[in-house]
């Protein structure tokens, strides 16, 4: 999981290293516009549907957030 | 009011009672203050807010409820281990389908107060133009705030409803936070659970912060009443003959509204929040140095900041992520994000007026983002190809007053209100009678300022630009505010305030005939 979101990231912004960064909104690496993208792929790529209201900077802070928001999804 | 000398007596009652009295009661005496303070705006304006007060609250106990009886239920369930992860799954989707209708009733009811006062006017004249029926047009006053508050409710609900926030129990303190009166004038649109544990707090006198929060509303009282009003002189004259100035008149305006609005809101918040931060309580910062932007998204991150994240938070990411955008995105990747931005941009638009010229001022601003995003593919490959120059300071400078101007253009929308001679204004930009109107001296007479007049906007201008530099960007915790600065040196704080006061009552514009509606972002 984390290496496809590193993929579809990647193709995003190729010279950020992802698998560091910890601070993708805070530091303003990733904007509005580039979080409604990585949405719109993540939910084509594991076939999610991430609602509006786990939009927030700490769920996207890092792609390890995003992997634990990707899991909790699918858990009751 | 923010101000008038009748604003200053009812700080003169309300501060002392405010820090005299128990601590456990101060929230009480806010409350009691605000609903003074609104009161003065109308009584039927006072029956208004209370409605929607206790529309919000209503609404705010049920969504609550509803959260609370979920989270229950499935506890239990998975305790006994009754229900498979599956029916678990398909009983919590029901009640998120329950709770969003719940959600758009209470929204609705909240908004149909504002459309009702804000929008009405301009339902019926839209109504007229395309029908052309002669239905006449009510004239409606806002009540005071009504934008700000309203949308401070709907974002309390939404953060209920999605479980982020839990609901206020005591119908009292949630009246506080939407009655609170430094943000009725200009906002901004507050979050209740930023706002409520400073609001509920208790405050004891705090000399320092109470001088820091003076010094803040004096400098706000200097933006709007000298630097923006000032200026406001030159920006009616072209306002009242656009077609004598034609594109000179936009050059101008690029230039000279920029300064109102920054003056006149960012003095007006400044005012705000240092009344606000005098009582002890903070409010959310609107603005982090929004000129110093090199893109237009970016300038939207930093100006009217609570207004941004509003729009962002509740409408474009909703609209962007829902089942329909996704399904859009299977014709196209790029369809979720150009409609969610196109809407959520012609609603900022309508926000700020109820006038289709508000509608297309939005739109520019969404489709200028949209292609900017569009292009930066493009940027990168510029950026890898010459990188010296995709990291200079120049360029960066460049891009800061090309946002400046763009912004700048948009806004004269504002300011012509016709969309139609707008345009045919801004075509006029690019012929060369434009740009030599600036040396034409019988226009620049025309702009009704004299001599002294200039100097001072121009002296406000950089004064300003000097107090944002020394300003510490937001989240800066290890800056020291100039307020902070100066309170530890008292003579020079007593000469800066009382230079302020001065600069007030000598070029200040007051006097009768002003009122808290004068400020531009007021009358949004």
């Amino acid at each position: 999981m984390e290496q496809k979101i590193i993929e579809i990231l990647k193709k995003m912004h190729p010279t950020v290293d992802f698998e560091c960064e910890e601070h993708l909104i805070d530091d303003g690496i990733l904007d509005s516009l580039d979080i409604v993208t990585l949405v719109t792929e993540l939910n084509a790529a594991f076939n999610v549907a991430i609602p509006a209201i786990e939009i927030l900077p700490s769920n996207f802070n890092s792609v390890q957030a995003l992997v634990e928001m990707l899991e909790r999804l699918d858990d009751v | 009011m923010p101000l008038s000398l009748l604003f200053l007596a009812f700080l003169a009652v309300l501060l002392p009672l405010y820090f005299l009295l128990p601590r456990r009661i101060q929230w009480l005496i806010l409350l009691v203050g605000s609903i003074v303070f609104y009161a003065f705006s109308g009584w039927q304006n006072l029956c208004v807010l209370i409605a929607l007060t206790i529309l919000t609250y209503t609404f705010g106990r049920m969504l609550g409820r509803s959260i609370d009886r979920q989270n229950d239920t499935l506890e239990q369930h998975r305790a006994d281990g009754s229900w498979d992860k599956p029916t678990r799954k398909a009983f919590r989707d029901r009640c998120v389908t329950r709770r969003k209708w719940l959600l758009a009733a209470a929204v609705a009811a909240d908004l149909s107060l504002l459309i009702f006062f804000k929008y009405t006017a301009f339902f019926v004249r839209t109504w007229n133009d395309l029908t052309g029926l002669g239905a006449r047009v009510p004239s409606l006053l806002l009540p005071l705030g009504l934008s700000y508050v309203t949308f401070s409710a709907i974002s309390y609900l939404i953060d209920v409803s999605r479980g982020q926030q839990s609901c206020e129990k005591n119908p009292l303190r949630f009246a506080l936070f939407t009655f609170y009166f430094p943000q009725m004038w200009q906002g901004p649109i507050n979050r209740y659970g930023e706002l409520a544990p400073t609001l509920f707090a208790p405050h004891s006198f705090d000399g320092p912060r109470v001088i820091r929060g003076a010094l803040r509303a004096l400098w706000g009282g200097v933006k709007k009443l000298v630097i923006a009003d000032t200026t406001a002189i030159a920006v009616t004259a072209i306002m009242q003959s656009p077609a004598d100035f034609g594109g000179t008149g936009v050059i101008l305006l690029v230039l000279l509204y920029s300064v109102q609005i920054y003056a006149d809101f960012t003095g007006g918040m400044d005012v705000c929040l240092g009344v606000s931060s005098a009582l002890g309580i903070d409010l959310y910062e609107n603005f982090d140095r929004p000129f110093g932007s090199s893109s237009l998204a970016e300038y939207w991150r930093r100006w009217h900041r609570s207004m941004s994240r509003f729009f962002t938070d509740y409408v474009f990411y909703p609209l962007s992520v829902s089942r329909f955008s996704q399904k859009l995105s299977r014709l196209s990747r790029h369809l979720p994000l150009w409609i969610a931005t196109l809407v959520t941009w012609a609603l900022t638009g309508l926000w700020h007026g109820a006038g289709w010229n508000f509608v297309v001022w939005g739109l520019c601003n969404g489709f200028f983002m949209l292609i900017s995003q569009e292009l930066r593919p493009l940027r990168r490959r510029l950026g890898e190809r010459f990188p010296r120059a995709a990291s200079s300071r120049y360029l960066h400078a460049l891009c800061c007053v090309g946002t400046f101007c763009t912004v700048g253009l948009f806004r004269t929308l504002d300011v012509y209100r016709g969309v139609g001679l707008t345009f045919s204004l801004w075509g006029k930009l690019f012929t060369p009678t434009a740009w030599e109107g600036l040396l034409d001296g019988a226009l620049w007479s025309a702009l009704d300022m004299n001599v002294a007049q200039w100097v001072l906007v121009a002296l406000g201008v950089l004064l300003m630009w000097a107090v944002s530099r020394r300003t510490p960007r937001v989240g800066d915790t290890n800056g020291t505010s100039l307020g902070e600065r100066l309170v530890r040196r008292p003579l020079l704080c007593a000469i800066v305030c009382a230079l302020m006061v001065v600069a007030i009552v000598v070029f200040g514009r007051y006097g009768l005939g002003y009122d808290a509606m004068d400020f531009i972002y007021g009358q949004y």
